[in-house]
């Protein structure tokens, strides 16, 4: 970690830069970042949100001041935390009704049976790489190429909470109902975002997810 | 954040909070905030409050009242709001603070997700709103707060610290669209190049992002947490309410600062809201 991976973001954050583009092996050094960060306690950080190659640190300029805050994050001692292997991952099974509007439409554009798509689908363990667009959404990979499709040439209006969905290299559930363009799948029951819980969130960025069909 | 929740709250942080200074309230009491159109309050009990932010026709019964000034309503006293005059969100504030639950640690509403502040959503006609330590509302009537205490909203640049390259931004004139809610400003008026879609990564309110087509969005209150578009700078804080009461059609002017010339600005803000606490203490 060097002051080159440090930039500011506005007068209240700095994002730290791990690496470019989209990979687990990337996603893998930005879990092990914000980790170190957010246990080193660092007082007037806020929040900790890893994305695909970043870290960004939210933080009260009124109780730390950018540069130190910048000193304190390149002192953090990382050796131990190069990988997010020595904690342990969390593991999330997720039962599906594969009954999702688009589903046959899928599997006509992709040359697939529908019980093809529904296998591929659940047979790979995805990784959580990102969490937002709206509260508690995960953006989920890697997708098995054979289910790559663009995004809906006009996304729906609504789309019912508990939707899996499929775009593109990934795979998500909308924890609301929202306007969506991805490919709805599936549903489940599990309630993804509830802002009463401890951790609003039901997956958090690193997690592995499994779909099950039901 | 780090759950994909904005942070939501207050447009203009800085009225919402020179408002509760003049009260005596937490930092953090919830306010009400009107946008664009007014609206009516009927006082249940003793009630010390104060208004402020956009400029707005007030009437406490029939008597015409000022902004940042504590006044007393009496059980059956109505507040209108008129009209909201010029700039875009109005904040009533009252001792002691609205009740809300806590959501997050917040008292903020956030509508898109229909949680926080009152059942997570905008208020509506007939609702009954409560407020926290009624009982210990013993306001005596104080003079409107000194003009050089209260936010200003002169026309001056909006300052941001700079991500890379943002001469496109700070080379002259851009206007404040039709569409901005929320979520964010949309800015036209001139076309801006070099946009483009990123690796999703971190924003907050605030930041200034430049999509494809070239018409950048500046974040607002209830951003999302992560973002895809090219990000050329963040609007500073101490700027953003002065930045989020321009409505549209108005211009903008953008100016580049340091991240320390940023959060000196910021500290300035804390310390004239210290001397509007000692003030209002008399």
């Amino acid at each position: 970690m060097t002051e080159q991976n440090l930039s500011p973001l506005g007068d209240s954050a700095i994002t730290v830069t791990i690496g470019e583009g989209i990979s687990e092996a990337l996603s893998d050094k930005v879990v092990a970042e914000a980790r170190a960060v957010a246990d080193n306690q660092i007082p007037g950080v806020i929040d900790v949100v890893a994305s695909y190659a970043s870290v960004t640190v939210h933080y009260d300029p009124l109780r730390i001041g950018y540069a130190d805050l910048k000193s304190r994050l390149l002192s953090i001692d990382r050796t131990g935390s190069s990988t997010s292997n020595e904690r342990s991952v969390t593991e999330h099974v997720i039962p599906v009704r594969y009954n999702g509007e688009d589903l046959e439409e899928v599997a006509q554009r992709t040359q697939l049976s529908t019980q093809a798509v529904i296998e591929i689908h659940s047979q790979r363990i995805y990784r959580v790489f990102v969490i937002g667009f709206v509260p508690g959404f995960a953006y989920l990979g890697v997708l098995d190429p054979r289910l790559v499709l663009p995004r809906r040439e006009s996304p729906r209006k609504r789309v019912p909470a508990g939707s899996v969905a499929i775009a593109e290299a990934q795979t998500g559930i909308y924890p609301t109902e929202t306007p969506g363009g991805w490919h709805l799948i599936g549903t489940t029951h599990m309630r993804m975002f509830d802002p009463n819980r401890k951790d609003p969130a039901l997956f958090a960025v690193g997690d592995r997810v499994r779909f099950e069909p039901v | 954040m780090s759950s994909g929740v904005p942070r939501a709250g207050a447009m203009d942080l800085r009225a919402a909070r020179t408002l509760n200074a003049i009260l005596r309230n937490s930092a953090s009491a919830a306010v009400l905030e009107w946008a664009l159109t007014g609206g009516e309050l009927t006082f249940a009990d003793r009630t010390a409050f104060a208004a402020g932010g956009a400029e707005a026709v007030l009437k406490l019964n029939d008597a015409s009242i000022d902004s940042y000034r504590a006044y007393l309503a009496s059980p059956g006293d109505k507040l209108t709001i008129e009209s909201i005059t010029t700039r875009r969100f109005l904040y009533v504030a009252v001792s002691g603070g609205i009740e809300t639950n806590i959501v997050m640690g917040s008292r903020s509403t956030y509508v898109p997700g229909g949680f926080g502040g009152i059942d997570g959503r905008r208020l509506k006609t007939g609702d009954a709103i409560n407020v926290m330590n009624q009982k210990r509302s013993r306001h005596q009537v104080l003079d409107s707060l000194p003009r050089s205490l209260q936010p200003d909203y002169e026309s001056r640049p909006v300052r941001f610290v700079a991500r890379e390259n943002s001469n496109e931004i700070t080379n002259g004139e851009l206007t404040i669209s039709s569409s901005s809610d929320r979520t964010g400003y949309r800015l036209g008026g001139r076309m801006i190049f070099g946009g483009a879609s990123i690796t999703s990564t971190g924003v907050c309110p605030g930041t200034i992002q430049v999509p494809p087509g070239g018409e950048p969005i500046v974040l607002m209150a209830d951003a999302p947490t992560v973002g895809g578009y090219r990000i050329v700078g963040c609007v500073i804080t101490a700027d953003l309410g002065r930045f989020a009461q321009l409505s549209p059609g108005a211009s903008v002017v953008f100016e580049e600062v340091s991240v320390e010339a940023a959060q000196r600005a910021l500290i300035g803000d804390a310390e004239r809201l210290e001397r509007v606490r000692e003030w209002a203490l008399g």
